[in-house]
């Protein structure tokens, strides 16, 4: 969870004890409400920026490139 | 794989919170100068990436330090000690600290700015892009993102970070600031490792 060019320091290792605690408390319906959470946040921030980028772009196209983009989702 | 109508059951009586707004809308309201890069800003800029840490960069002043500790400092977040964040703002490079949602287990990694010139720029530069609550994210431009991923590209050789930059390369394009860019991979002495992407 650290910076790999950073040297860990005590509140890093602090840090990733409560990560992992916390991670391990985490039932199967939070772990996948937070997933849920994850996919609505990159589409919006996504749609978000395109529209930006593309004011010249309808919504209906917009959201293919957004649709497209999904597809070569990873984690 | 779970059908739509019991991930809508779990979704309704869990209620997650966005996950960029969780960290971000306390610095907004503080008026705190921050950017979000590598992971979330990568997966934007070109195929989207599922993450559940979003990366911050910032500059903070010692009155604005004591008021983001204060924001988080609540029952909901973990946060180091004030005098981490104090001694961590400090540093002139690598100043780094964590927060951590314990309801959701979301995480920052909090980078401060100290006198690196490339992130100082890149502030300045920083882009508005909005999530699904209205909520103002502040981007690191990608130029930022692809120059510190050659940098991690540099150090580590994980082919992550060739995908990554070959996928925002394709992606961006002639969007991409190539004079900003160039310029940068000369100063940080990255044109042996940039040279693989042919760009």
């Amino acid at each position: 969870m650290v910076d790999p060019m950073i040297a860990p320091r005590q509140h890093h290792l602090d840090a990733e004890k409560v990560y992992i605690e916390t991670a391990r408390r985490l039932s199967a319906a939070q772990q996948l409400a937070t997933l849920h959470a994850l996919q609505q946040s990159a589409w919006a921030l996504k749609t978000s920026l395109l529209r930006s980028e593309h004011p010249d772009l309808s919504e209906q196209e917009v959201r293919k490139l957004v649709r497209d983009s999904f597809l070569y989702a990873a984690s | 794989m779970l059908p739509p109508d019991l991930i809508s059951l779990f979704v309704l009586v869990v209620r997650p919170r966005c996950s960029s707004s969780l960290f971000v809308a306390p610095l907004n309201r503080l008026g705190v100068v921050y950017m979000v890069t590598r992971s979330v800003t990568s997966g934007t800029y070109s195929h989207v990436r599922f993450t559940n840490d979003i990366d911050l960069v910032a500059m903070l002043s010692d009155t604005e330090a004591t008021r983001l500790h204060t924001a988080f400092d609540t029952p909901e977040f973990y946060v180091p000690p004030l005098e981490v964040i104090e001694t961590e703002r400090r540093r002139p490079t690598h100043g780094h600290f964590n927060l951590i949602h314990l309801e959701t287990g979301l995480k920052a990694d909090f980078f401060f700015a100290g006198n690196d010139s490339l992130s100082q720029r890149s502030l300045e530069l920083r882009r508005r892009v909005v999530d699904q609550r209205g909520e103002t994210v502040w981007f690191a431009p990608p130029e930022y993102v692809i120059l510190r991923k050659l940098e991690y590209l540099r150090d580590s050789g994980s082919a992550k970070h060739v995908a990554d930059i070959q996928a925002m390369l394709q992606v961006r394009g002639d969007l991409l600031d190539r004079q900003f860019l160039l310029g940068e991979i000369e100063a940080l002495g990255l044109r042996d490792v940039w040279r693989q992407f042919g760009a």
